[in-house]
């Protein structure tokens, strides 16, 4: 008889010895391993686990039958794209903040505690921020502080300060900081008017004075008091209230960027244009009956919402944080259930990153998908990026199934405006250069002109590498 | 508010010169380790337990004091509804004074 081999954990999958996730049939399991056996049984019989996944706070699972090696086997509902920290927009970031703080608040009234508070924990699912590690709680030690505090303000309140008070393109320092960013840097980097904020000046500025003090050498007491009287519940409990009032008093709103207003001033498209275009793009979604699309450079996600209206999980990916952030807006306005706005940038996609740069999965991992949307979207990459047309249609087949691409030749007015201060050096850059290119990867299954405009509708089939 | 973060990081920095300080200020309760696989920061500890005090007590307060508007409040709407149920009254009598609601009756 062969002995049983163990599961091998996922890449990201390997800090916390409670257990880990796996992948199994094209199915994500979790094991938990006997270590966890208490907590997992105090979030029961707590009440706190019911509780977390009748509020759509907490992924619910179910367990399978025991196995060898594992106490227990979880299968936990199944998410469609994982989506990371530096993809979200800045409500996105701030209503996972706020879904922690809240689940921590629900913990401690139910004598547990978050023992982590990664923004990796969260994730969207079904339009809204949703905890994903079941193993995250642990019973509440009295008198000892919170654990994850620093880990919270690295990962959520340091970043949303930074991108509501200095840049909103801060966002991107949680790609080169994977545990969050390092709150010496935040505080060197934020307004020193932020000190005056009472929440920004204890949660950032202090503690970062404080890290700077203890963080090693003589000042540093050689035993840490796990415990200490001073630390009661009250204080815990005044501690989250307090993130929380940090987290609720940052905002930033999308004024004035680059594609948010996109439809209102577009003169390529009059509404009875933009009609033709939601025809075309509808009938070919229709023919391809997607379960999974990701629309890139979606905008505001007019178009993404064709493919969520005929029951596709729709990623809307964009470069532009205000249109991302418009985006959510809208779903959390609507309470739309399948359509998640990500931030992108196409010309430099995110990488695999963390551990053997496999921790967090580049965006052709996270693939393919049934279909990928490319509409208005061709000429920022061919002509803006000088990306070669074979290269484009090399990158969006390996990323779907299926692509409807909207082509956008020279006479069209928006390349004209890209083309108008720079030499042309794009002789290819027509349709029978885009098919051509096309032709390498894909079977055109059909090409459709936009009535009142000079763009074509492509249809495209992936095909199979030989 | 600024005065509180250089007081906060003035004690801790107290805190740390003097190990006992921290000892007998914070009555503190020694245990061989933390069953944490995080490393919570040395600093983050510290801060968090410098700053328990105050925050509970700010939280304690506002408790309270969102208890004692609650009261207040609850005088406030008793008010409406009985003023409500009397311009029912009047309505139901056939009288032709339009009653206004309690939010209506600055709007011009």
């Amino acid at each position: 008889m062969s002995p049983v081999l163990p599961p091998e954990p996922a890449s990201a999958s390997f800090r916390d010895p409670s257990g880990f996730m796996f992948r199994e049939g094209g199915v994500w399991l979790r094991q938990v391993n006997e270590r966890y056996r208490a907590d997992y049984e105090l979030l029961f019989s707590s009440g706190l686990y019911a509780e977390l996944v009748a509020a759509k706070r907490l992924i619910a699972h179910e367990e399978l039958p025991p196995r060898e090696g594992a106490w227990k086997v979880l299968r936990p509902e199944q998410i469609g794209t994982v989506s990371y920290p530096y993809e979200w927009s800045f409500s996105q970031l701030k209503d996972a903040a706020l879904v922690t703080l809240e689940i921590q608040a629900a913990a401690l009234a139910k004598g547990m505690s978050l023992k982590d508070a990664t923004a990796y924990n969260i994730q969207f699912v079904g339009g809204r921020p949703v905890l994903i590690d079941t193993l995250s709680f642990e019973r509440l030690e009295e008198g000892r502080p919170w654990v994850a505090y620093r880990q919270f303000c690295q990962h959520f309140l340091a970043p949303l300060a930074l991108m509501a008070k200095t840049d909103i393109r801060l966002s991107q320092l949680s790609r080169v900081h994977i545990d969050g960013v390092p709150l010496d840097l935040a505080v060197a980097l934020l307004p020193w008017t932020t000190r005056l904020n009472f929440g920004l000046g204890l949660h950032l500025h202090a503690h970062a004075a404080s890290q700077k003090k203890h963080g090693g050498g003589s000042d540093t007491p050689a035993a840490l008091p796990a415990k200490s009287a001073a630390f009661s519940k009250t204080a815990f409990l005044a501690t989250i209230d307090s993130l929380q009032s940090a987290v609720k008093g940052l905002d930033w709103q999308p004024a004035g960027t680059e594609w948010a207003d996109y439809y209102e001033r577009n003169n390529n498209y009059g509404d009875s244009g933009l009609q033709e275009k939601e025809r075309a793009v509808g009938a070919m979604l229709d023919a391809l009956a997607p379960k999974s699309v990701w629309d890139l450079g979606a905008n505001t996600g007019r178009m993404s919402r064709l493919a969520a209206a005929r029951g596709a999980n729709v990623v809307a990916w964009d470069i532009d944080p205000a249109c991302v952030e418009a985006n959510w807006r809208q779903v959390v306005r609507a309470g739309e259930t399948n359509v998640l706005p990500l931030l992108q940038d196409l010309t430099n996609p995110s990488g695999g990153i963390g551990w053997a740069g496999e921790e967090r999965m580049s965006v052709a991992a996270r693939g393919p998908v049934d279909v990928v949307m490319a509409l208005g979207l061709i000429h920022h990459l061919a002509i803006s990026n000088n990306v070669p047309l074979d290269r484009i249609a090399a990158f969006f087949a390996s990323l779907g199934r299926a692509v409807i691409l909207e082509f956008v030749p020279k006479e069209d007015s928006q390349v004209a405006k890209l083309l108008a201060t720079r030499e042309d050096i794009f002789p290819t850059y027509n349709r029978a250069g885009f098919e051509a290119a096309a032709a390498r990867y894909f079977d055109v299954e059909a090409a459709v002109d936009i009535p009142g405009t000079c763009r074509t509708l492509y249809r495209l089939r992936t095909r199979k590498p030989a | 508010m600024a005065p509180f973060a250089f007081v906060l990081s003035r004690a801790s920095a107290a805190i740390s010169r003097s190990p006992r300080t921290l000892v007998v200020l914070l009555a503190v309760l020694f245990s061989p380790h933390a069953h944490a696989y995080l490393d919570p920061g040395t600093g983050s500890y510290i801060l968090q337990l410098a700053a328990a005090g105050i925050l509970a007590s700010m939280f304690t307060i506002r408790m309270y004091w969102t208890k004692v508007k609650d009261w207040f409040r609850s005088f406030g709407k008793a008010k409406p509804e009985i003023a409500e149920k009397a311009a029912a009254e009047k309505s139901a009598t056939g009288n032709n004074d339009t009653p206004r609601g309690p939010g209506e009756s600055q709007a011009g």
